[in-house]
């Protein structure tokens, strides 16, 4: 049987080279698995569906798209949660982990980060946590969340921090934007946030920070052309606690 | 193998559908950020889903559907809060096309294959669609510019009147719970919106509006892991009605109310409270009794979820990547299961597990891919079946470079939607339905715990079997005629007859200021009344920001 879809008049190119190998791998087997079955399309392309792509061959396909990935990429598939990256270390990088830090050589005197707020509130001192794993969340749902404290967070998602958001002074937010779940929690909480915070250096745990909530928020229509507001500015004031 | 053809005006109306979906999609899709969370691999499970729904969706709601018809589904839907909101139900269309658009893209299906099944969905979801929003009759919130009217003046008059001025004590107690139970959602939908949603606004004199936010499934539902971790909270569904000042407020097809300033709790002057669900046919009053009954009913509301957000966050914590996955899949894949229970065709093993033909391209859909998939299909609508044709320009992607006042080079003329192809009207060489024996073609399997306990209603817990008893035997008078037929238009220009007397006296029953007040109250009276009652017109309460 001959494939029906292999020729299309119009397509696009895929936007990544992961997208476009998959593509092809997967479009390349099931031409195969087409050729070696008798009969019409429309008889194989629902019960013979698992004929035309079986588990084990997507499984091969995965993997060898994984190999020529690595090859021409020179590492693994970026993950967006823990887990896949805790369970699969040979397949994964955490995203948040491998993104480089801001490119950004103009940063005012002390200033250590620059990021979107959510909405104006008064400007907040206190003491860095860096939040990112599920044990770090869990063990200060037993323990609490220090007064005073800054949350720093590498995850726009509403669902990571969602026990202890709220006991936070403060959230810096190094992913994102201020429509994301993060933002829009923090602001339904009360509690001060910036969205796609860069940083000059990473931010350690204890360091001093005051963060400028005065700003004004930014506009959500800069997303998608219109200006955008000027970044809350982070300036570190004190050394680390004891 | 069935002998159904497709009428020249069906496909017309189909295509039609099929790039409506497509508008609405995009424009969601490129106005919002990032998909990814920490804790769920939310996109290989929004991808994974929506491949499910293509194999599993017709013949589930055709069952249902053979009880119930989907003009009695959108009637129902729009008087309470139940899963098939605005967003659930028009979700639950755009998994099962894009499903097939992904398949498509994969070289596994044609553009005109299983024509029957997609002729079912479309027919579904549109009559569904218009009866839910029969009120105002757009198809969707972007028809009706990023706001969502959907109740009749009978259910606004009474959230209207009833909601209760905030003084310190409301205020605070009202935004708590609102972040809490938002928090929550997210956390008991794995990162996704699918248990909220939000209608309005409405205007309630002068400069002040009003919008009623959903929140669905807090308590026991179909959803495996909630089993034992929300014993205490009360209600599976909870309205919040929410009266402010002239904050602009959009309400989008995904649910989600954006306002401008975005932290407008300050200017909330108002709060109502309800629950509701598929064996009610009105929102039920939930702590109005009083303005301290309706505080200590939120502050205990919001503990107790609380509680439940620490036991389900444990709970998640201790899955594998793989019941993750399916768990978000599940999530999306019950939002049109409650027509099944309306229907009383309801069997928690049909909207469990993964069907095979899916669960094959999980090693396909890794993380990394997923992403790249998204974008690529549904953002830059780009690859190998994203061109309608190399002339075409998506309307939503021409419309962001034009707001960038024509910067840079064209965006490319890429689209989601696959139409169906006119030939089918000359030609018959395509298959049907894709589960030609029906479910029972269907194998699934699970990696989850099975649900146990019973399902939470406001009228009590019941098993599977006691549901779809009472499903089977629920009904109403706002469901038969004349009161089914009485909308907006109707009110109108017949607003004396006695008919409609009794449906807004049926529709007040519940209220503490309008019982028995009948068809004839326009707003001035609900102004009156309130005056009458000691509390004030919405018109006269102005916005006092650090109130004791």
């Amino acid at each position: 049987m001959r494939h029906p879809l292999s020729t299309p008049k119009w397509t696009l190119p895929e936007g990544t080279t992961l997208s476009r190998m998959t593509r092809e791998a997967l479009l390349r087997t099931i031409e195969a698995n087409a050729a070696k079955l008798d009969g019409e399309w429309s008889d194989a392309v629902n019960r013979g569906t698992l004929d035309l792509l079986s588990a084990d061959d997507a499984q091969r396909i995965s993997e060898d798209v994984f190999t020529r990935f690595q090859e021409i990429e020179g590492r693994r598939f970026f993950a967006g949660c823990e887990i896949a990256a805790r369970e699969r270390p040979d397949l994964y990088v955490l995203r948040s982990e491998a993104q480089p830090l801001e490119e950004r050589t103009d940063w005012p005197e002390g200033v250590v980060a620059d990021g979107d707020n959510v909405f104006e509130h008064e400007d907040v001192t206190g003491r860095v946590l860096v939040v990112r794993e599920v044990s770090e969340v869990d063990r200060l749902m037993r323990e609490g969340v220090p007064e005073g404290t800054i949350g720093v967070i590498d995850d726009a998602g509403g669902t990571m921090t969602a026990p202890i958001l709220e006991e936070f002074d403060a959230v810096l937010c190094l992913a994102g934007t201020v429509r994301s779940h993060l933002g829009i929690i923090a602001r339904e909480f009360g509690v001060p946030v910036l969205m796609g915070v860069r940083l000059a250096r990473p931010l350690e745990d204890g360091e001093e920070v005051t963060v400028a909530y005065s700003t004004e928020a930014q506009n959500v229509d800069a997303y998608y052309g219109e200006e955008a507001k000027p970044r809350a500015e982070v300036r570190i004031t004190g050394g680390r606690s004891a | 193998m069935s002998e159904w053809r497709i009428t020249e005006e069906q496909l017309l109306a189909l295509n039609t559908e099929l790039q409506r979906a497509d508008d609405v999609l995009v424009h969601n899709c490129v106005t919002r950020t990032a998909q990814e969370s920490k804790l769920f691999p939310v996109v290989p499970y929004v991808m994974l889903v929506m491949i499910d729904a293509y194999w599993r969706y017709p013949d589930l709601l055709r069952t249902a559907l053979a009880e119930r018809t989907p003009e009695e589904l959108g009637h129902r839907a729009r008087e309470t809060g139940t899963q098939l909101t605005r967003m659930t139900s028009w979700a639950s269309y755009n998994y099962y096309v894009n499903g097939r658009n992904l398949l498509i893209r994969h070289g596994l299906l044609r553009p005109e294959d299983n024509l029957e099944d997609l002729w079912f969905m479309t027919d579904w979801y549109r009559r569904h669609r218009n009866a839910f929003h029969r009120a105002a009759a757009h198809p969707d919130a972007l028809a009706a510019g990023e706001i969502s009217p959907t109740h009749e003046e009978r259910t606004l008059q009474v959230f209207e009147a009833d909601a209760f001025e905030v003084d310190g004590d409301l205020r605070r107690a009202a935004t708590k719970f609102l972040a809490t139970a938002t928090q929550y959602s997210f956390l008991v939908h794995c990162e996704s919106r699918s248990g909220l949603c939000a209608t309005g606004p409405y205007r309630v004199g002068d400069r002040r509006l009003m919008h009623v936010r959903e929140f669905i499934n807090l308590g026991e539902s179909g959803l495996q892991w909630m089993n034992g971790v929300a014993d205490e909270v009360p209600y599976n569904n909870l309205s919040l009605v929410l009266i402010t000042d002239a904050v602009p407020t959009d309400i989008t097809d995904w649910g989600t109310v954006y306002t401008d300033t975005e932290d407008y709790q300050d200017i909330v002057l108002g709060v109502g409270l309800y629950t509701s669900d598929l064996l009610e046919d009105r929102y039920v009053p939930v702590g109005m009794g009083s303005r301290r009954e309706l505080v200590d009913t939120l502050d205990a509301l919001t503990a107790s979820i609380q509680d439940a957000t620490r036991n389900l966050y444990r709970r998640f914590a201790g899955m594998s990547f793989d019941q993750m996955v399916e768990a978000g899949m599940t999530t999306y894949f019950r939002a049109p299961s409650e027509a099944s229970m309306m229907a009383g065709t309801y069997r928690q093993a049909d909207w469990d597990g993964v069907d095979e033909r899916t669960r094959r391209l999980w090693p396909i859909y890794n993380e990394e891919y997923s992403v790249d998939g998204y974008v690529d299909h549904f953002n830059a609508m780009l690859g190998f079946a994203a061109a309608q044709s190399e002339y075409y320009l998506h309307p939503e992607s021409y419309a962001g470079w034009r707001r960038t006042g024509g910067a840079g080079d064209l965006p490319s003329p890429g689209r989601v939607a696959t139409l169906v192809p006119a030939r089918v009207l000359d030609h018959d060489d395509y298959p049907r339905r894709v589960n030609p024996g029906g479910l029972a073609d269907v194998r699934t399997s699970s990696d989850l715990p099975e649900k146990t306990g019973r399902y939470l209603f406001a009228s009590g817990r019941v098993d599977e079997r006691e549901l779809n008893e009472r499903a089977r035997a629920f009904e109403s008078p706002l469901l038969r005629s004349p009161w089914r037929n009485v909308d907006e238009q109707t009110v109108k220009w017949h607003w004396q007859s006695p008919e409609v007397d009794g449906l807004y006296r049926y529709a007040q029953e519940r209220s503490r200021l309008l019982t028995d007040r009948g068809a004839s109250l326009r707003r001035e009276d609900v102004s009156r009344i309130r005056t009458e009652a000691g509390e004030r017109p919405w018109s006269d309460v102005t916005v006092v920001k650090d109130i004791a």
